[in-house]
């Protein structure tokens, strides 16, 4: 992907220069920020029409958006790979503009009809009156600001090619997405009998154990006299099952050449069928845990970590078998052409010690009954890693200059002013579970939770995002990326995937992710990006323990 | 064999995306989804530098 072509210093009159992939990407991304945008300032819950063309649009609004968007994204995905080169050769040629001057005036023209209609229709004080009107605005221009947005960046040509070389494309898109849509509808017949099934895999696994049983199969309440739970539709186990296959299928598919076909296929539902009776075992532990007297871990953190877990491990194992036993790989333990044989990929080096502190992290959860004693897990493992990994580090840059902390210091302030207009986040003082532990417990966690702030957590989230990411969407040989050439889609991308890890905070935390990664380019030194997010991390320690919100933790 | 490969992976995909929107799980937050998401995505990366060694 040359996106290096985006940061040219080259002009309008040169445009063909722009990527069918970087219009592709501004495509997505022109409508996704305009989604998220309105999705804050509109709440749909206010509409209290119930009648009419809006209480149509109130009842299958959603639906329709869903199964749009839905049936969009799948035409594009079969659009592009049967015949993606074509338009990437069409939009290579093309001396159309980067943005269309006319495409974007029509657009944001759109944009401003649906807005306003959206913001009035969607408003408690809105009369039956005045709906109907407002309800078809928003229609047109909901309609017009998704076909307009597709005109902004990629060229006419790009169109016509679409629907002369792919046009079967939207019809197996939005096949697709019926199709899904309706299975979403007709699965919820099955929520029955497959709770009954995990009833009984409990109760048989409990009264095996001997346990004294309560057991109540018309409400599926099942445990011991001390300790019980009612098995809900979402505990079932069913939505396990469901990522299972969908994880499958996408890991058999991405690597379709590598497995041997139709045995590889065994695999699907062998992982559906361990993966619901994980989700039973996750059941029985969790009562086990309630009965010996921990019933807060049991209805706090395990019973939403332990699903989790549970899914992450199988589609571990799932990865492992497919690829190492021969039976089911055509090329088990072979280097699948990518990388010279004798040539180590590094990848896991960078990512490893960011990968151990959110596992780590989830471990903790799990054993917790709301506040994450085990926090010190985190940096424990994040160091392990970090220290097995030590002589991978060795070649890169670590010199560290005077920006570095300076960037922190700016990025605490972007953080804490971005903190004050979002009063969604709520200000809380010192969990109650470690005020009023002892002294001692109290210091060690807060020194494990400072060391981890300041030291494993910038080390290893720079390692990942900085060190990996940004260089691994330019290249797939990431280390042949200097570290002060990285262009800017990869610049974005990778500082959006750093900032929506930061949840609520996601707007701050692309903004800290590229500001880390500038202030990196400046000299090429990884380091530097470690020190300013460490200096933002330590002020930020700084200010929770003088008094400040605990949010911010 | 891989068009018939990828046609019957897509088939069982559907399912599995159906499946999966039905995962409304009020109890997990978002936050906690997206942490898997990324160690899924970690763990699959690494998988499969593994095997380039």
């Amino acid at each position: 992907m040359a996106d290096h072509a985006i940061l040219s210093p080259e002009g309008p009159s040169t445009s063909k220069s722009f990527t069918f992939t970087a219009r592709l990407v501004f495509t997505i991304a022109l409508v996704v920020v305009e989604l998220i945008v309105l999705s804050l300032l509109v709440d749909t819950a206010n509409l209290r029409v119930t009648t009419g063309f809006s209480g149509f649009l109130a009842d299958w609004g959603p639906t329709a958006v869903r199964a749009l968007l839905l049936g969009l994204m799948l035409s594009g995905i079969f659009a592009y790979f049967s015949c993606g080169p074509i338009w990437r050769d069409i939009t290579g040629r093309t001396r159309a503009p980067w943005v269309s001057r006319k495409g974007l005036v029509i657009h944001v023209c759109a944009l401003a009809v649906f807005s306003v209609a959206a913001l009035r229709l969607f408003n408690p004080r809105t009369s039956e009156s005045g709906a109907g009107v407002l309800g078809v605005a928003c229609a047109i221009g909901g309609l017009a600001t998704l076909i307009s947005s597709a005109f902004v960046a990629l060229p006419f040509e790009f169109w016509t090619g679409f629907f002369r070389k792919g046009r079967l494309a939207p019809v197996y898109g939005f096949s697709v997405a019926a199709a899904t849509l309706w299975l979403v509808q007709a699965s919820h017949l099955i929520w029955h009998p497959w709770m009954r099934a995990t009833f009984s895999v409990v109760y048989l696994a409990l009264k095996w154990l001997r346990f004294d049983l309560v057991a109540n199969p018309a409400t599926f309440t099942i445990g011991t006299k001390s300790f019980s739970v009612t098995i809900s539709s979402a505990c079932s186990g069913y939505e396990g099952v469901a990522l299972m296959l969908l994880f499958g299928c996408v890991w058999l598919w991405l690597f379709r050449r590598e497995f041997r076909f139709p045995q590889a296929f065994l695999l699907v539902p062998l992982g559906m069928v361990a993966m619901w009776v994980l989700n039973a075992f996750r059941i029985l532990v969790l009562i086990l845990i309630g009965d010996a007297g921990a019933s807060t871990v049991a209805l706090g953190g395990f019973h939403s970590q332990a699903g989790w877990i549970a899914f992450l491990s199988m589609a571990l194992a799932f990865a492992l078998v497919c690829q190492r036993v021969p039976w089911f790989a055509s090329s088990a333990g072979e280097s699948s052409g990518a990388v010279p044989a004798k040539r180590v990929d590094q990848a896991p080096a960078y990512i490893v010690p960011f990968l151990a502190i959110l596992a780590a992290g989830m471990v903790a959860s799990a054993a917790s009954s709301g506040f994450e004693w085990g926090y010190g897990l985190r940096v424990i493992c994040a160091a392990a890693a970090l220290w097995y990994f030590r002589s991978a580090y060795s070649q890169l840059n670590w010199r560290i200059g005077w920006e570095a902390p300076a960037v922190g210091a700016a990025v605490f302030v972007i953080w804490i002013a971005a903190e004050r207009f979002a009063p969604h986040i709520a200000s809380l003082p010192m969990p109650p579970a470690l005020s009023m532990a002892t002294a001692p417990v109290r210091i060690a966690w807060l020194l494990l939770r400072i060391a981890g702030a300041i030291v494993t957590v910038p080390i290893a989230e720079e390692l990942a995002f900085r060190g990996y990411v940004l260089r691994r969407l330019k290249s797939a040989d990431f280390e042949s990326v200097d570290l002060r050439s990285f262009s800017l889609i990869p610049l974005v991308l990778s500082s959006l995937m750093f900032g929506v890890l930061h949840g609520q905070r996601w707007i701050a935390g692309t903004i800290a992710g590229m500001l880390y990664a500038m202030v990196m380019r400046r000299r090429g030194s990884l380091g530097d990006a470690i020190v300013a997010h460490a200096t933002t991390n330590a002020l930020i320690a700084a200010l929770v323990l003088s008094g400040g919100s605990w949010s911010l933790w | 064999m891989t068009r018939f490969v990828s046609v019957c992976l897509l088939v069982v995909g559907i399912a599995g995306l159906a499946g999966a929107q039905v995962a409304p799980v009020p109890e997990i937050d978002p936050g906690t989804g997206l942490n898997a998401l990324a160690l899924l995505a970690g763990m699959a990366i690494v998988v499969r530098a593994s095997l380039k060694k």
